[in-house]
């Protein structure tokens, strides 16, 4: 009885701290159950969408000229395989053009199969059935609904070696296996009657080189433990089938690109979350010390009355555990609409429509674990109220909260406001340390997602990342627009001086059986984001990327065995690069190595332009010249990286982050502030009484917090350019950047410090308003 | 004739309490005079620190007037009444009241600070001589904690002159004081006095009101009785203890 009516009392008198770890534990709440309700209806959705779709452990993709007799059957008899379906498709790659936009992608046309499911025109749902397509008619992933724009009743165009042909859309199919705007291959559904006549027409430009007619193999593992990386290896092992195949994806690595950018953002807010959490426990410390500091004498008086340490403690913890409570509960309503538009978000970039259930579980998990780590805490920092003697609260007072300090300095006539303020921060700095934390915490965070947006932003940044961007792209469409090269090269340089030629393809080929994308080079000396040891100078070396050296266990020495279309080599590592493509699963080799295992030629030519101001002149040239061989487009660095899918995300969490700091840092603020004002109150008042105005004090107030949040801005930056590498690393791993160039200029560092800084000690102004309340009569005796 | 430097006319006080109103002060008529050491005296609760702090601007009267300077103080705005604290008036509290974490010298040299006639040497020129004065110079870099409540109070004087202020308001500055201190803080405003330091004290101590050369006596926030002596004069304390007893008697105290 008598703890309730204390705690009563508490919470009613302290009505700041409550409100306060409320808002923040909403916060927390709210983000964490979105987050984790997002992963968990989309794998839910993913499962059973794979599931329905019946869609194998891995796809291998053989052209038909190649498939050599019996391969299919020694696939089918192998006691690695469960099932082993084929189907007939036409790849065209490159060519499709909505409406006048090639996107790079593999196209896989296809008659309709059974197992997916059609959505409904705007995405929201499924329809209950899938109408037959019509002659003329399309199904297209709903990846492209996002990428392309493409909406239900548009006409795709699409260039074949046998012509152009039209389709109109009919709807978006949800497709787990490559549906996910982050694929390059992409399933589409046309009639039956339109797939025989291009198969037909097709047939006669067959050749060697280019191939449209293949064969994709759904292979479906019998181990369940197994992972499909290594049934496929055991398999090709076996079978030979991925060796032989233009092209292979596991069910698994398809999940992964699938899930690729919404597991970053999640992993990213998730590691924020728990950060700020911390300041959560940071801000209970806090305002527990100075409570216990400024509540002396009332302690004192109910330890006389015999209310036990034990007893008090309960009543502390009870008041957090209540404000926790109610931001658990607001937090977790708040949640199901973020949940839902997070949701809406990844659902474009993933095409798979999630579930929109709670996630009761992780949100319980993450709920208990904030009330027990806050219940540690609150008992960690109610030790101190052992330390109160009844008999000496009651007739001293409260302890003297302030103390000499060695890094004092005088109070000076000149910033008199700024050395007043430095004096109250230096001869109390305990009481400042979870703000001054506070704000280290704050700006190392935003420095790294500052030097995350350095370094998607920077074109130099991302070359020493190993990705590369010419100004003016020409990509070979006939097997003769390689002989037009030299010829593009000569256009570009009536325009320009070209600074850099890049010259490289990507192409599957199998390393130990599992078909990995090459890069290959034209001139290897140019590799861009080796790691460890040499790029390739001969024809049989290579480069790999560290996830492939993992996934297969090689090293740098090694000698693997690669096999293109027609023939195996041996290559030996001479080093570990990074990449982003294919998440950077992917090995280099130069085109004269490539050559040994069939390769004929180069598809992709980039030049590097002195001059970019003509870069649309060039391409409409080339294009007028080679059109019918090759396709130019001029390419602009910052009008292009700001809409790529990698930048959109870390803008966006970069406003993420700076918003929850501000929020924290507001919160943080005015509870440190509050404290700081009611313990000041007296001396308030007597500078009040000595002529300092309203004005003057609160000036005072934001300058101290200010100087504050100057050192933890100072440790904050320190600790961003010391470890932020490390942590983006971590993030832009899951891309296949095991090692981030940043990009930090001074300015990364300032403008988090600037917004850190400037936010606490405007909040600190703002907070102090209640300076003008204080009366010098507070200091009369009766 | 002396030179009222501050005339309060009408002043009342009144604070809201349980619903209804608590009167402190009732129609007070004060004038205060140049070079005076004016003490009011009363019983508990008469609203003896009412009455200086409505006198000083330091809080505002309910209804009424404060001349000072030929502006009304409780029309003033805060930003003219703190020019007015760091340049005219000099206060000193009962529980002296020094910013804890400041020095000894910095308490006296920050209000200093804020007059923008002074140089920042001036000011700490004018603190040390202050500092010497009060006797407290050898514990001047000390915080309040560390020294006794005699030097705290000196300081707290010393504070409260540095602006050379036409009038200085002591609230009970003896009240928290032992009998040595209160005779050192006693000895050292009457001297402030005699070099010309007008002086409004609020006291219930009979040893601070032998210092003045006006008496007041309050009494349910009305003035009911004004005694006026000489100079004071240790040589004749104790015939002039004897008047103002009796006087004090005559009020009822």
């Amino acid at each position: 009885m008598e703890t309730s009516t204390l705690l009563k009392a508490n919470i009613k008198h302290k009505k700041g701290a409550f409100i306060s770890v409320m808002i923040l534990t909403l916060l927390i709440v709210t983000t964490a159950a979105a987050v984790l309700g997002v992963s968990r209806n989309y794998s839910s959705a993913m499962e059973r969408a794979v599931r329905e779709a019946d869609a194998g452990n891995t796809v291998v993709l053989i052209n038909r000229s190649r498939l050599e007799d019996g391969i299919i059957d020694r696939v089918r008899k192998s006691s690695l395989v469960e099932k082993a379906e084929t189907r007939d498709v036409i790849v065209n790659s490159d060519k499709t053009v909505y409406p006048e936009l090639s996107d790079g992608n593999s196209y896989f046309f296809a008659p309709m199969i059974s197992g997916l499911k059609l959505y409904t025109p705007e995405l929201d749902g499924f329809e209950d059935s899938i109408p037959e397509l019509q002659a003329g008619e399309i199904y297209l992933p709903s990846g492209l609904y996002n990428k392309m724009g493409a909406r239900v009743g548009d006409v795709i165009s699409t260039s074949f070696y046998c012509g152009k042909r039209e389709f109109t859309v009919k709807g978006f199919l949800q497709d787990p296996a490559y549906g996910a705007s982050m694929i390059g291959w992409k399933r589409v559904f046309i009639s039956r009657s339109d797939y025989e006549a291009l198969e037909r027409d097709l047939l006669p430009f067959e050749t060697e080189n280019r191939t449209s007619l293949m064969e994709e193999v759904t292979i479906t593992k019998a181990d369940k433990t197994q992972s499909d990386a290594k049934f496929q290896r055991e398999l090709n092992l076996e079978t030979d089938i991925v060796s032989r195949s233009a092209g292979s994806l596991t069910l698994e690595q398809s999940k992964k690109y699938t899930g690729l950018f919404m597991d970053i953002v999640l992993d990213v807010v998730l590691g924020f979350v728990g950060l700020l959490f911390v300041i959560v426990l940071v801000i209970i410390a806090h305002s527990i010390r100075t409570e216990i500091e400024m509540d002396y004498v009332n302690l004192g008086i109910l330890k006389a009355q015999g209310f036990t340490n034990r007893k008090i403690t309960l009543v502390i913890m009870l008041r957090y555990f209540f404000a926790e409570l109610a931001g658990v509960i607001l937090g977790a309503a708040a949640a199901i609409p973020i949940e839902r538009m997070l949701s809406g978000i990844f659902h474009k970039v993933t095409g798979i429509l999630p579930d929109s259930s709670f996630a009761f579980l992780g949100t319980a998990a993450t709920v208990g674990g904030i009330f027990l780590l806050s219940a540690l805490l609150i008992l960690f920092c109610t030790r101190r109220l052992s330390r109160i003697s009844p008999v000496r609260a009651i007739s001293g007072g409260r302890e003297e909260i302030y103390f000499s300090s060695r890094f004092t300095a005088p109070i000076t006539k000149r910033g008199l406001t700024a050395s007043i303020a430095y004096r109250s921060f230096s001869s109390a700095v305990g009481k400042y340390m979870g703000i001054l934390f506070i704000t280290a915490l704050l700006t190392f965070f935003t420095v790294t997602v500052n030097v995350m947006s350095g370094a998607i932003g920077s074109r130099q940044a991302l070359e020493n990342m190993g990705m590369f961007f010419g100004d003016i792209s020409v990509r070979v469409t006939k097997p003769e627009g390689v002989d037009a090269i030299p010829e593009c090269e000569r256009i570009a340089e009536k325009y320009s001086p070209i600074e850099k030629k890049i010259y490289a393809s990507g192409i599957y080929f199998s390393v130990e059986g599992e078909n990995i994308m090459c890069e290959v080079w034209k001139d290897p000396e140019i590799i861009p984001g080796v790691l460890k040891g040499r790029r390739p100078i001969y024809d049989n070396e290579i480069l790999i990327t560290q996830s492939v050296g993992d996934a297969l266990e090689l090293k740098m020495g090694d000698k693997v065995k690669v096999s293109g279309r027609a023939s195996d080599a041996q290559y030996i590592i001479t080093g570990i690069y990074q990449t982003g493509s294919d998440a950077g699963y992917c090995f280099a080799m130069s085109f004269e190595g490539a050559k040994r295992i069939g390769m004929k030629s180069i598809s992709d030519y980039e030049f590097v332009l002195a001059d970019t101001s003509r870069i649309d002149d060039i391409a409409a040239e080339i294009n007028e010249s080679f059109g019918d061989m090759l396709t130019a487009t001029a390419y602009r660095f910052e009008d292009n990286i700001y809409n790529d899918t990698l930048m959109v995300a870390a803008r966006a969490m970069r406003v993420m982050i700076y918003a929850f700091s501000g929020v924290f840092a507001l919160v943080a603020v005015i509870m440190v502030c509050s404290k700081a004002f009611m313990q000041e109150r007296r001396d308030l008042g007597i500078y009040k009484a000595m002529g300092f105005t309203s004005g003057q004090l609160r000036r005072q107030f934001a300058v101290r917090f200010l100087l504050i949040s100057l050192i933890g801005s100072i440790i904050g930056g320190l600790a961003g350019g010391f470890f932020s590498a490390d942590i983006l690393n971590l993030i832009f791993s899951l891309f296949g950047i095991t090692k981030i160039q940043t990009a930090s200029t001074p300015l990364t560092f300032i403008t988090a410090a600037a917004f850190v800084c400037i936010s606490t000690a405007l909040f600190a102004y703002i907070t102090s308003h209640r300076i003008k309340r204080i009366e010098v009569r507070e200091l009369i005796t009766e | 004739m002396k030179n009222a430097i501050l005339s309060a006319r009408g002043l009342c006080k009144s604070f809201a309490q349980g619903g209804g109103q608590v009167h402190v002060l009732s129609q007070v008529d004060i004038d205060l005079y140049e070079g005076d050491l004016t003490v009011i005296m009363g019983s508990s609760g008469s609203g003896k620190s009412t009455l200086l702090y409505a006198l000083s601007g330091m809080d505002r009267a309910t209804a009424g007037s404060v001349s000072y300077g030929g502006n009304d103080l409780v029309k003033m705005n805060e930003r003219s009444l703190s020019a007015l604290r760091h340049t005219d008036f000099g206060f000193i509290f009962q529980q002296m009241h020094l910013v804890s974490n400041l020095t000894l010298f910095e308490n006296v040299a920050v209000p200093g600070y804020l007059n923008k006639e002074r140089s920042a040497q001036e000011v700490r020129q004018r603190a040390d001589e202050l500092l010497e004065k009060m006797n407290i110079a050898d514990v001047k870099t000390h915080l309040p904690s560390q020294v006794s409540g005699g030097e705290q109070q000196r300081c707290a004087i010393a504070r409260a002159v540095i602006n050379d202020p036409r009038l200085l308001f002591a609230d009970e500055p003896t009240g928290a004081l032992n009998r040595r201190n209160t005779t050192e803080v006693l000895d050292l405003m009457t001297a402030l006095n005699r070099q010309g330091q007008s002086i409004l004290m609020v006291t219930h101590d009979i040893r601070a009101a032998l210092r003045a050369n006006r008496i007041l006596y309050l009494e349910d926030g009305r003035l009911i009785g004004e005694l006026t002596l000489p100079p004071f004069d240790p040589a004749e304390e104790k015939s002039r203890e004897a008047q103002v007893n009796a006087w004090l008697s005559s009020m009822h105290w």
